[in-house]
């Protein structure tokens, strides 16, 4: 059925954040779109945040942002977010992914922190059909983004 | 029968008579339909006003001239209500008024997260946040200042507290800068002030308001408390939306008109900085 909705431009994304990890405060923005008639919800885009921070934009980066989670030793220089950093704690080598963020800060994420936030990310897309956001992905601006923001208090304090 | 025909010869000639010279009398002649129509006119109306013996006119600005809802308002509290339409403090306080409704500019809000937004394919990035309207901030503060000293103070003083008040925030707005040279300087208020005979009073109180003196720093404190009954919008600080600070208007003159198009704007740079 969601084949049949057609693209509605001045139906604006209602948005929801599902926390995948404390420490780091990395979450999963997800954009949905509700069809009022039908009473059903639609899910038109997918983002990783760090930190009030934006890494990916779209559905393809977020994928593939997962799926170097999931690779983790595996993956190799060609990786685009995270690096394979070894580190001596406590005369101890340890194995972590790194991503620096635009404040400079860097963040060491383990093993079992990959797994937790790839179990969780499955979780967030439980349930919901993939049809709609490979067909009709929202190409947002930065104006677009903004508004989508203020209009589900995401730019509160509360929620820092 | 010929009695009968006198008759209504007779009711004829009546009928006829009264048609013809006593018309004036059924619709008598409108005497001074001018003063009846400006009398309805009620008192808050901007244009005249109409005493008991004689006309007495005011002239004040149309509502017209501002475009918003709460230019309007102040103006009306403040200028209207007083009859304060005495020269220069009238053109100034309202040239003052037009300025920031034309160059309005925001600061960020207080109860605001920034979250940094980025577009993969066109390789743009900026920090979304809540921000305030400094217009709406000084008019805010404006019409509570005056709601509290209007008792203290005499006339005079009270105009020159208020211009100040409307000029001590006037750094906020950022398109100052294309104006004067140097923004925290208290001078850059005198652009303003040309007219006003009483310009060194206003800069005075604008300087005791900066230092937080105690007779004045009652206007600090209603500019902070101001901010909890603030509108907010969403804003982000990305190329596009400070080209809207741009708004160039009649104060900023000639010269640094072409210093701005030539630094920022212009693709032949070299040909306008001949002009100057």
């Amino acid at each position: 059925m969601d084949e049949l909705i057609f693209k509605d431009e001045l139906n604006r994304p209602e948005l929801t954040v599902v926390s995948l990890n404390n420490k780091h405060k990395i979450s999963l923005l997800r954009a949905f779109e509700v069809d009022l008639k039908t009473q059903k919800k639609y899910m038109r885009n997918v983002v990783f945040m760090i930190e009030n921070e934006f890494i990916t934009d779209n559905m393809a980066d977020s994928v593939l942002l997962k799926e170097e989670l999931i690779l983790f030793e595996k993956g190799d220089e060609q990786n685009t977010f995270f690096q394979l950093k070894s580190r001596k704690i406590r005369e101890s080598h340890i194995l972590s992914l790194a991503l620096k963020l635009d404040s400079g800060k860097t963040i060491y994420i383990s093993k079992s922190q990959a797994r937790a936030i790839v179990s969780l990310w499955n979780m967030a897309m439980m349930g919901y059909s993939f049809a709609r956001i490979l067909e009709f992905e929202t190409q947002q601006t930065l104006q677009s983004w903004t508004q989508a923001l203020y209009d589900n208090y995401l730019l509160e304090l509360e929620n820092k | 029968m010929i009695e009968i025909y006198f008759i209504l010869l007779f009711l004829a000639f009546v009928v006829v008579i009264k048609f013809t010279f006593f018309r004036h009398k059924i619709v008598p002649e409108p005497e001074n339909i001018e003063k009846k129509e400006i009398l309805r006119i009620p008192k808050s109306e901007y244009f005249i006003k109409v005493g008991s013996c004689c006309k007495i006119k005011y002239n004040y600005y149309l509502p017209s001239t501002f475009n918003h809802a709460q230019t309007r308002a102040l103006y009306a509290n403040i200028i209207v209500s007083n009859i304060w339409i005495e020269e220069p403090f009238h053109t100034v306080f309202t040239s003052i008024l037009k300025f920031l409704e034309e160059n309005d500019d925001c600061i960020k809000s207080e109860s605001t997260s920034t979250i940094k937004i980025k577009i993969a394919k066109t390789n743009e990035s900026a920090n979304a946040y809540k921000v305030y309207s400094v217009k709406e901030l000084i008019f805010m503060t404006v019409d509570e200042v005056y709601r509290q000293i209007k008792t203290e103070y005499n006339t005079k003083d009270i105009q020159i507290i208020l211009l100040a008040t409307l000029l001590f925030k006037i750094n906020l707005l950022r398109s100052m800068s294309f104006v004067y040279d140097d923004i925290n300087d208290i001078n850059c208020a005198d652009i303003f002030l040309d007219k006003f005979e009483n310009s060194k009073k206003v800069l005075y109180v604008i300087k005791q308001i900066m230092q937080e003196t105690e007779q004045f720093n009652f206007v600090n404190i209603i500019f902070q408390n101001s901010k909890k009954f603030a509108t907010e919008f969403p804003y982000e600080d990305s190329h596009e939306s400070q080209k809207n600070l741009l708004t160039l208007s009649k104060y900023i003159p000639n010269i640094k008109k072409n210093l701005i198009y030539s630094d920022e704007f212009s693709v032949s740079s070299n040909v306008q900085k001949v002009f100057f």
